[in-house]
This record gives C-alpha cells, sequence and structure tokens, in this order.
C-alpha cells in the first residue's frame, strides 16, 4: 500500500484512528487499580473528579514528534523513524514540500514552538505507556478523605492545585502522585 | 479606683494599638489583593491569535497591548473580536486541550492584528508597561507565562497542551 505524503489529511487521521484515552480502564493494570481507589476515596468524601485525559495514543505522539522536528528544519524528512500502522511518507523529495507537508500537521496539531519551546513532542510518556492520568479534583471548603491505610485526614480545597501538599500525601498513599509543575497531571511516579 | 481606672485605661490603649495596626494590616492585604485581581482580568496569554484570560467581561473593540515571545520580546496591537468556545478559533480549545482550560477559569477571545501572533502575552491595562518582563517556559504538558515587574512575578498564566513534552521551566 502506496504511502500518503505528510499533510493537513493526516490531521484529520489522527483524530479519527489515533486519538487519546480519558478511560481510567485504558489505563495499566496496576496504575488503574490505584486510580480507581483513589478516586473512590474522593467522591465518598465529597469531591468531583473529572478526567481529562489518561492513555495517550503513541501513534499520535509520533505525528506529533516528527512534523514539528521537520517543519522546523530541526531533522532532514529522511530522519524520521517509521511506525507500524502509520504509513506517513515524511520525504517529499523537495525540502519544501516536505517542510510544508510537516507545518500543516504543526498547525492542525496547534504545536507549540519555538524559540521558547525548544523541545519536540516527546515519544515516550507516562500518559503514553498508561501510567499517568489528567484529572481535576475539586469541592467546597474542607472534607475528611481516607488514605490507603484507612485513616481519615482532613483536606482544604485550593484553587492552586498544586500547592495542595495534604491532597498530594492522600494520592500519594494510593500509589498516585502529584507533578506539581502541571495542575491536573497525576501519575505512578509523580512524573 | 484610681488604680483600676489606670489599668482600663491601658488596656484601652493596647487595645487601640492592636485596632489600627489591624486597619493597616487589612489595608496593605486589600490593596495587595486589588493587585491580583487587577492583573489577573488584564493579562492573558495568547497562542496565536486567541487570547486566552480570566475575564469574561471583554467586549469587541477593545484594543491592547501584545507581546510577542520572539527571541526578543516585541510589542504590537491586537484588537477583541468575540468570545469564542471553538477550536477553529483558538488553539487552546481543541479536544484534547478545552476542558483543562476552561476549567482553568479562562474565557478565550478571538482577536484581530495586522501582525501574525504565535505565542504572547496580552495586556489589556493602559498603564506604562516599562519595566515590566514577559516570560514564557514549557512544563511537561503544557506552558507557564509570568509577568514580572522589579523581578517579581506579578501574573502567572498555565496553558495546558495536552501532549508531553520536555521541560524548561527550572
Amino acid at each position: 500500500m502506496p504511502q500518503k505524503k505528510s499533510g493537513k489529511d493526516w490531521v484529520s487521521w489522527a483524530n479519527t484512528s489515533a486519538k487519546n484515552s480519558n478511560k481510567i480502564d485504558d489505563l495499566e493494570t496496576t496504575f488503574k487499580t490505584n486510580v480507581k481507589a483513589f478516586q473512590k476515596a474522593l467522591k465518598d468524601a465529597g469531591a468531583t473528579v473529572t478526567v481529562s485525559a489518561t492513555k495517550r495514543s503513541n501513534k499520535r505522539a509520533y505525528l506529533f514528534h516528527w512534523s514539528w522536528k521537520i517543519s522546523l528544519g530541526k531533522c532532514k524528512p529522511s530522519d524520521a523513524t517509521k511506525m507500524a500502522g502509520v504509513d506517513i511518507q515524511w520525504d517529499h523529495g523537495d525540502d519544501v514540500k516536505s517542510k510544508a507537508g510537516a507545518n500543516e500537521m504543526v498547525k492542525g496539531f496547534g504545536l507549540a514552538v519555538p524559540p521558547k519551546s525548544t523541545n519536540a513532542p516527546g515519544l515516550k510518556s507516562n500518559h503514553i505507556s498508561g501510567k499517568a492520568i489528567d484529572m481535576s479534583i475539586k469541592w467546597t471548603g474542607s472534607i475528611k478523605v481516607k488514605k490507603k491505610d484507612g485513616t481519615e485526614v482532613q483536606v482544604t480545597y485550593m484553587q492552586n492545585v498544586n500547592s495542595n501538599t495534604v491532597l498530594h500525601a492522600i494520592g500519594e498513599s494510593y500509589g498516585v502522585k502529584k507533578l506539581k509543575t502541571d495542575a491536573p497531571h497525576w501519575s505512578y511516579n509523580g512524573r | 479606683m484610681h488604680h483600676i481606672g489606670r489599668i482600663t485605661e491601658g488596656k484601652m490603649k493596647i487595645i487601640n494599638k492592636l485596632i489600627s495596626l489591624s486597619l493597616i494590616l487589612l489595608c496593605v492585604a486589600c490593596a495587595n489583593s486589588k493587585e491580583n485581581i487587577k492583573t489577573s482580568s488584564n493579562i492573558g496569554w495568547m497562542h496565536g491569535n486567541c487570547l486566552a484570560i480570566k475575564n469574561a467581561d471583554l467586549v469587541s473593540g477593545i484594543e491592547f497591548s501584545v507581546f510577542n515571545l520572539n527571541e526578543k520580546v516585541t510589542k504590537t496591537t491586537a484588537s477583541i473580536l468575540n468570545i469564542t468556545q471553538s477550536s477553529d478559533d483558538c488553539f487552546a480549545l481543541l479536544d484534547d486541550r478545552k476542558v483543562v482550560n476552561m476549567d482553568a477559569g479562562y474565557s478565550f477571545y478571538l482577536v484581530k492584528s495586522q501582525n501574525d501572533i504565535e505565542s504572547a502575552i496580552g495586556v489589556l491595562s493602559a498603564e506604562d508597561h516599562g519595566g515590566l518582563e514577559f516570560n514564557e517556559c514549557t512544563t511537561s504538558e503544557g506552558t507557564v507565562f509570568s509577568v514580572l515587574r522589579n523581578n517579581q512575578k506579578i501574573w502567572e498564566g498555565y496553558y495546558y497542551l495536552g501532549y508531553d513534552i520536555d521541560a524548561t521551566c527550572e
């Protein structure tokens, strides 16, 4: 089957065939168990939990990564690796056209670009391996949440979840660790 | 009786001083919180021709300063067109990002500009912007925008990108 050249059609393809998940059931087995237990404790205490991302598509990440690098001249089109299930032709045989095709994808995916964004979208991550979850946790005032060992902890709502170390400690008791730089992000190792 | 009167007078002086001190502290706190409120409703971040700002009351036609975060920060101007919830107008409202960015309390506005905007900070207040420093760095899945005055951070905004990148923020 002939490969399809890079361009905006791949954005449409990714948005139907390489979507990210927001389902807890798509998480890696151990982490899923831990997340479900943490979520239950939060909900039993009266918090509302809204999940925005769990397992991210490795195919989608692949398209993000190479379109960014090629469109910005960070690599040659021929440097792009292949990926099973993604029959994309990065090299159009003409550097200008190759960059233009990749740039259509950068725009279509809304990727952040230099000078301040200096790193390409990652090919690997805790989200891609199913060991991270992005979720918002909200309640009013103070609630009592059970840690994994059953002890109750009073935790007060803070607008800035990154600063709520009491909440972080509760999550950690379940093996769900907060990344303190990105508000919705929790993972098996805090990264 | 006079002894009791002196004690009461002494206590009243202490109470008065405590009240004065409390009022001073309250005024300082109010001033600071007013500054926080002012900057959070007057400063926002931009990705393309879309301004994300914690202010739902902007009307069409309002002009504002755009500090473009290029190799060197450059200042241009733009004006508000309309509030939007469409990813057609706004990268920050793409499917993988919309929920988190909206949940953070931002309103999103399509803007009109004669210059291309990539990554920028929009400032609505008419005050002198001299002495302000504009910064941007990346976290594991987002971008942090910040404004400093005299090396003190007066505003910060987080833009959730919904994909994984290596962090550059310290």
